[in-house]
């Protein structure tokens, strides 16, 4: 696990409190979104905006503009900037897998051929290929492709092992488990970051009127 | 007037205060806007929440899907934040001008825009068009 040095510059308490209200809290709040999704497996790929719904760059993590505070955190702490720095590339990473994953789906005769449910649109392919990049096996009961992918899904989800789409499903997999073992890393390090910094100064770690 | 802002200048200014067309879209997945408004700054009011869960004839949406809106709004990290003290001057003023938006929901999430000075996303622009001291951002 990474240890955070001590900052060789003195940080005063008033620091330190908005870094916490601005910075750290929002930042964990944020990393624990995804790491709800990442620990499931279902990267929020959506097929429209061809991203991701909740797994975000850290820059959209924190308040725009409050971001100044969040390079001023990393320039005392350069180890969280390069964490930071790490989970945003993977995500770019896995981004890129999701868009290629998809568009190869998209592309598949073995996709194109599978059944549709009935009076389906033909707009209902895309989500089926979204459902397939983020491995959703079950839909909310009130959707209206719920019944339809209850009885399909599982032949689709068998589509990410197809010898013609199964590559593009390994480096996605990679992607993914690359991923995850930054937003871990920073995440550590910023709940780390928290305690010890709060502790040190005397200030509890999340201000209550923020929550 | 209203200000019409775009919304990288507006994400720079503040938070941004979400209409209940912009809610009711990006949980549709009928635009992606959300995702260039960094999360501390997706706030709402409860009039907009209000419209979120009830439908046009005022009856509430389904439980499963007023459950699955709420839990959306928790890990889309939208905040709905209670009036301020300041928009009870801002909606008397509102109240009795004739560029007061037509309807009470409208009005009240002006009041709120006004006192809070952030700017409100939506679609329905024309609502707000002649709101003085209103900064309105369209998607």
């Amino acid at each position: 696990m990474a240890r955070i040095s001590k900052p060789k510059r003195k940080r005063s308490r008033e620091q330190v409190r908005i870094w916490l209200a601005t910075v750290l809290s929002p930042l964990l709040s944020a990393l624990d979104v995804e790491l709800q999704f990442v620990e499931r497996r279902n990267w929020s790929f959506r097929c429209d905006s061809q991203d991701f719904e909740y797994l975000l760059p850290t820059a959209m993590m924190v308040a725009a503009p409050n971001r100044a505070n969040a390079e001023q955190m990393f320039r005392y702490y350069p180890s969280l900037g390069t964490k930071a720095a790490s989970h945003d590339r993977a995500l770019a990473g896995l981004r890129d897998a999701c868009r290629s994953a998809y568009d190869k789906l998209m592309h598949s005769a073995r996709f194109l051929e599978f059944p549709g449910p009935d009076n389906g649109r033909p707009e209902d392919r895309k989500y089926f290929a979204e459902y397939v990049i983020n491995d959703l096996r079950d839909l909310l009961s009130h959707y209206s492709l719920a019944d339809f992918w209850k009885a399909h899904g599982g032949e689709y989800l068998q589509l990410r092992s197809e010898p013609s789409l199964a590559p593009s499903f390994v480096l996605l997999e990679k992607r993914g488990d690359s991923f995850r073992r930054e937003l871990v890393a920073l995440s550590r390090i910023v709940k780390e970051l928290q305690e010890r910094s709060a502790d040190e100064a005397g200030l509890a770690p999340v201000d209550p009127s923020l929550v | 007037m209203a200000v019409i802002l775009d919304l990288k200048a507006a994400i720079r200014k503040s938070a941004l205060l979400l209409d209940t067309n912009l809610l009711i879209h990006e949980f549709k997945q009928q635009v992606s806007v959300l995702g260039e408004i960094p999360r501390p700054q997706r706030v709402t009011s409860p009039v907009a929440v209000w419209e979120f869960v009830h439908l046009g004839d005022g009856r509430m949406i389904p439980h499963a899907e007023r459950v699955e809106r709420r839990e959306w709004m928790d890990l889309q990290g939208i905040r709905s934040v209670w009036v301020s003290p300041g928009s009870e001057q801002a909606f008397q003023s509102l109240l009795w001008h004739t560029n007061c938006p037509a309807g009470v929901a409208d009005c009240m999430l002006a009041a709120g825009s006004i006192s809070r000075q952030w700017p409100l996303v939506t679609r329905n622009t024309k609502h707000f068009d002649d709101v003085r001291g209103m900064f309105v951002v369209p998607y």
